[in-house]
């Protein structure tokens, strides 16, 4: 048996091609996502390592603080130091060639101490350390981006706003390091740091043992001189800690991908289920035959089971090795973009991607192929005498369970999709309707032979009363095998289904920005500050994130601007909750920016001993109009009377918790720098205009980042329209594999109808019109299942965004663009895949298969 | 029986009939007189609404096939009966040699060379054991057929019109070739024919008309069939 398995292995190898293609495609996406997390996870190995490199013991200060220079003499000392090295990463803008700070997503760059001990150094330096005046070092991924090299000058900008000529001397390489990723990095001597930024301190102080002395010995010894306030560990214990950060943020990558990388892997389950049970009843004869010559239920079904097995261990190799080339192919991308992978390791591929790619791909095929080969020992032996007609579908029974059983599912989906709705937290419910819709979207599946036919045939009835034969000839072979068509169609389901989801969900949102942004403030201009990166990212607003008060003034100076507002955010302790942000605008615009009809529980009145609690904030859930509450900011606290709540949001802001009047703000928080400045053009003042006073202006106020709100908008928009790219890309392997699929139905079900086929051309069909007929049931086929796909994705796109941006007043869209491209991606799937097995089909020969009865 | 209510057929409808062991019977009839069907019920193929099939072996053992499971009447079909059809005798995917052993190989023995080559030598297919069948003639193809019903040495082989696609010529090889079967080794042969000719070459001859047995004749000579046909017509 085995071996008659294999010889029609091989003699209908060609069979096999679209299912081996799907497993491919699918294990390939696997193990291309476990790839690239091997490698990510290698990336920032290497990179913390360098950090690591030499280390018996390393002591930082508890978040957000330096350590004392005090601490690293101590610790030269002790007796037991080989080298102690303070290490200083202090924020140090870098100016473009304009006299612009160069910035990364808002933060600006850092300059890092390059004088320590060479021994404990956490980067590769090429060329020379800078030791005299005016002397540094860059990084090399700014360096390349730049144009920069050894001999060149740079200028960075000092505490107080002055920049500072300073030649290159040499290069610096700190690998793939998380904080440092796409900032400018400038190396110099410390006491330069120290003099540029009046930071003194370091980030964290590195030791090295004297040979025989253990990490532990040395730790003791150290945090006996280090005093309070520091944290002293091993290096293996800083190495474990890396490692594990490392791990999570590699996995955060890649669970996503993997996520798309099952859907994939269904679609291609659907693919193979759909092949196997074709290929059963295509060699129904046969198997009848064996039946007929003695081979048990047990040896024909072991006989499915080894086609299986076989099939989808050569797709699953075949996946494996497709996996790397992706993966290969998604990190030059990667690099190309500049995503600061400096100088990482290349590809890693350890045996993980290898054994669950291939475990994964011949237990998706083999069990895709149960069902299909348990219904070929069903083969009646007299099946091999006999002409047996096409078992007309499913019997009565069957079709009842299965819509008692679809529509079970879909109800539970409903259900759950109706909780999501209703639940208070948007992220909770977000989550309930996302849930719902899997399970409302399987209820689908499961009972799609029941409407797909009907569906098929209402598509269907224009082309066919126009398009004569080949059309009504298709709606009948599709709705012949309600079951085939089904999962042919299934796979399209899936994919466009998703698609849709995907591109609602983003366009709504981006609409919902979108007002947000330019509905209720109209203002022209958003001025924002440039972050300066520090070691550790500041929870909160950050406070050292300031535009000098100087800025407003200067603004409000000029003619081209009618309403400047400047808006201050500061973190303060409001009631219970240890962390929320205080917002005020300045008296002369706050009556323009918090328009009373936005207010609730009472006529606007903010002033001092007042607040406002913003609808969006948790805190609002606590507090309402008449309740007091205490509010402290650093040493200061005031008790605050609520009188009301404010919905909507300021753009460019964080969102607020709390809403006070100015001097409010000034009392608790003491002057400060603003946080944001808003400014509206005024009349007849040209855009074109207003970008120039902001562009002289910055001369002044490097520090300072200018977006008109349309440049705010058009970015996001950007980064949405690269979200959804992306996700369809992903989405398109799957599309990919569902056109595999229906290319495989139409060549199965060509084989299948040779005689009818033969015997309708024989009665006057021509070639051109058999090959019409399978386009046309491909097009029927494809287009039915990306209806229902798009139905359902507009649904639930939709219940998606009104449930997740609940708070901020979602806008719903239909992106009818996306839409008419996804109908056209699925008609133009079923053109591509009906073209080999109609060119197959038309071209066989007549008397050959009428003789065949 | 089959179908319910009112499509019900009675494909056969109270036939008793007995095979003699060593011998050549033949069944014939019109079409829809249910010949298939007994040939089909005979061989452990079909199941029978009422009634028994029972199958006795070279040492005298009686087997009442209507009362054994699937798993017992495979095994009975892969070594007890020997199965020729009119056509789709053969896997495709298979040589003539490989089609041949398949019975065997399924029941996971090996064949006794001397009986295989006797058989191969009296069909005439020793240059032809390596193709496949599409590279073999109709002739050919039931040559290999009835190669591979004898082979396991069966209780009976059980032929339902495998002269029915052939040209005269390879009609008589597969003809005389049963016959041989049943002089030299003793073989039981039961075969479904409308043709008279055919029928000829049989011991004995049962006829069926609308699923009852009709008569019977011993000895039948080509004209005597045609006769008994004939006065079935007026």
């Amino acid at each position: 048996m085995l071996r008659f398995t294999l010889v029609g292995l091989r003699a209908y190898a060609r069979r096999y091609a679209a299912t081996a293609l799907a497993v491919v495609l699918g294990v390939g996406f696997v193990s291309a996502t476990l790839v690239l997390r091997d490698t990510q996870e290698a990336a920032f190995y290497d990179g913390f390592a360098r950090s690591v490199r030499g280390v018996d013991v390393r002591v930082a200060a508890a978040e957000g603080d330096m350590v004392a220079a005090a601490t690293l003499a101590a610790v030269q000392e002790l007796s037991t130091v080989e080298a102690a090295a303070g290490r200083m990463v202090v924020s140090l803008p870098m100016l473009d060639a304009t006299g612009r700070a160069i910035q990364s997503f808002g933060r600006s760059g850092v300059g890092v101490s390059v004088d320590g001990d060479a021994r404990l150094r956490p980067f590769d330096i090429t060329g020379a350390v800078p030791v005299g005046a005016g002397e540094a070092l860059l990084d090399v991924d700014t360096a390349a981006a730049r144009h920069l090299d050894v001999g060149d000058h740079i200028a960075v900008l000092d505490a107080a706003g002055t920049p500072h000529d300073l030649r290159l001397v040499g290069l610096l390489d700190a690998g793939v390091d998380r904080r440092l990723a796409g900032l400018t990095v400038v190396g110099l001597p410390a006491d330069t740091l120290v003099a540029l930024t009046g930071v003194t301190g370091f980030d964290e102080v590195v030791v090295a043992a004297r040979p025989g002395v253990s990490e532990v010995e040395l730790a003791r010894a150290v945090r006996d001189v280090a005093g309070d306030g520091v944290v002293v560990q091993t290096g293996t214990g800083r190495w474990a800690q890396l490692a594990q950060e490392a791990t999570s943020v590699a996995a955060q990558f890649t669970t996503a991908l993997l996520l798309f990388a099952l859907v994939s892997l269904v679609v291609a389950a659907f693919v193979i289920h759909n092949t196997f049970a074709t290929m059963t009843v295509a060699r129904l004869r046969q198997t009848a035959l064996l039946r007929c010559v003695g081979a048990s239920r047990r040896q024909i079904f072991g006989g499915a089971l080894v086609e299986a097995l076989a099939v989808g261990a050569v797709g699953a190799v075949g996946g494996v090795l497709a996996g790397f080339g992706l993966a290969q192919g998604l990190l030059a991308l990667m690099s190309g973009l500049g995503n600061g992978t400096g100088s990482a390791p290349g590809l890693v591929l350890g045996p993980v991607p290898v054994v669950v790619g291939v475990l994964l791909g011949v237990a998706v095929t083999v069990a895709s192929a149960m069902l299909p080969a348990w219904r070929a020992t069903r083969a009646r032996p007299v099946a091999a005498l006999r002409d047996d007609a096409e078992s007309a579908g499913a019997s009565r029974a069957r079709r009842a369970l299965r819509l008692a059983l679809a529509l079970l599912v879909v109800g539970t989906g409903a259900l759950v999709t109706a909780l999501g709705s209703t639940v208070d937290d948007s992220r909770l419910g977000a989550a309930l309707v996302v849930l719902g819709g899997m399970v409302l979207f399987l209820g689908l599946l499961i009972g799609a032979p029941l409407y797909l036919g009907r569906l098929v045939a209402v598509v269907g009835a224009l082309p066919a009363r126009l398009g004569g034969v080949p059309w009504r000839l298709a709606v009948a072979n599709a709705r012949r095998n309600p079951r085939r068509t089904a999962v042919t169609s299934a796979t399209l389901m899936i994919g466009i289904g998703l698609m849709t989801v995907f591109a609602v969900t983003l366009d709504g949102a981006n609409a919902t920005v979108d007002r947000q942004l330019n509905g209720r403030y109209p203002v022209d201009f958003v001025m924002t500050a440039i972050v300066p990166a520090r070691a550790t990212a500041p929870a909160g607003p950050d406070p050292t994130a300031g535009i000098p008060a100087g800025y407003a003034s200067a603004l409000r100076a000029r003619p081209e601007f009618g309403l400047v507002a400047q808006v201050r955010v500061v973190d303060a302790r409001v009631g219970d909750a240890p962390s929320a942000s205080l917002i005020a605008v300045d008296p002369g615009a706050q009556a323009s920016l918090i328009e009373p009809n936005l207010v609730t529980g009472g006529p606007l009145d903010l002033r001092p001993g007042t607040a406002l609690v913003s609808a969006t904030s948790p805190l609002a859930r606590s507090l309402s109009a008449g309740d007091t509450v205490r509010v402290e900011v650093g040493q200061r606290s005031a008790q605050l009377r609520v009188v009301g709540t404010v919905r909507g949001s300021l753009p460019a802001a964080t969102e607020p918790d709390v809403v006070v009047s100015w001097e409010e703000l000034t009392a608790l928080a003491g002057d400060g720098d603003d946080t944001t400045v808003l400014a509206r053009l005024a009349p007849g003042a040209t855009a074109q205009a207003g970008r120039d006073a902001l562009t002289a202006l910055a001369a002044d106020y490097p520090l300072v980042r200018f977006d008109s709100l349309a440049d705010l908008t058009a970015q996001l928009r950007d980064q949405v329209d690269q979200m959804m790219a992306i996700f369809v890309a992903m989405m398109a392997i799957a599309v990919v594999i569902a056109i595999a699929g229906v290319a495989n139905t139409l060549a199965l079900s060509v084989i299948e109808r040779r005689r009818e086929s033969a015997t309708i051309r024989a009665l006057g069909m021509t070639r051109g019109q058999l090959r019409r007929t399978l386009l046309a049931e491909a097009v029927l086929m494809c287009l039915a299942g990306a209806m229902v796909g798009i139905g359902f994705g507009l649904v639930y796109g939709r219940l998606v965004i009104v449930t997740l941006l609940r708070e901020l007043e979602p806008v719903a869209t239909t992106p009818w663009g996306w839409i008419a491209g996804f109908v056209a991606l699925a008609a133009a799937a079923a053109v591509l895949a009906a073209v080999l097995p109609a060119r197959r089909a038309a071209r066989a020969p007549l008397v050959a298969q009428l003789a065949q009865s | 029986m089959y179908g319910t209510g009112e499509a019900a057929v009675r494909a056969l409808d109270g036939v008793s009939v007995a095979f003699a062991a060593g011998q050549f019977t033949a069944i014939m009839g019109p079409s829809g007189s249910g010949k298939s069907t007994l040939l089909h019920c005979a061989a452990g193929l079909d199941t029978v609404t009422q009634g028994r099939v029972r199958l006795v072996n070279r040492a005298g053992t009686v087997t009442d096939l209507t009362r054994l499971g699937d798993a017992a009447l495979t095994r009975v079909r892969r070594d007890r009966i020997g199965f020729v059809f009119q056509s789709f005798n053969l896997l495709p995917a298979l040589t003539a040699r490989q089609n041949i052993l398949l019975p065997l190989a399924l029941a996971g023995r090996r064949p006794d060379p001397v009986w295989l080559s006797t058989i191969v030598d009296a069909l005439g297919l020793g240059d032809r054991l390596d193709h496949k069948p599409a590279q073999l003639s109709g002739g050919q193809q039931q040559r290999v057929a009835c190669a591979r019903a004898l082979l396991t040495r069966p209780d009976v082989v059980v032929a339902d019109e495998p002269t029915g696609n052939l040209d005269s010529r390879s009609t008589q090889d597969v003809l005389g070739f049963l016959r041989r079967g049943v002089r030299e080794f003793g073989q039981t042969v039961v075969m479904v024919t409308h043709d008279p000719v055919a029928a000829a070459c049989a011991d004995r001859v049962v006829f069926l008309a609308d699923g009852r047995v009709a008569g019977e004749l011993t000895r039948p000579t080509t004209a005597a069939i045609l006769e008994r046909l004939a006065s079935w017509e007026g």
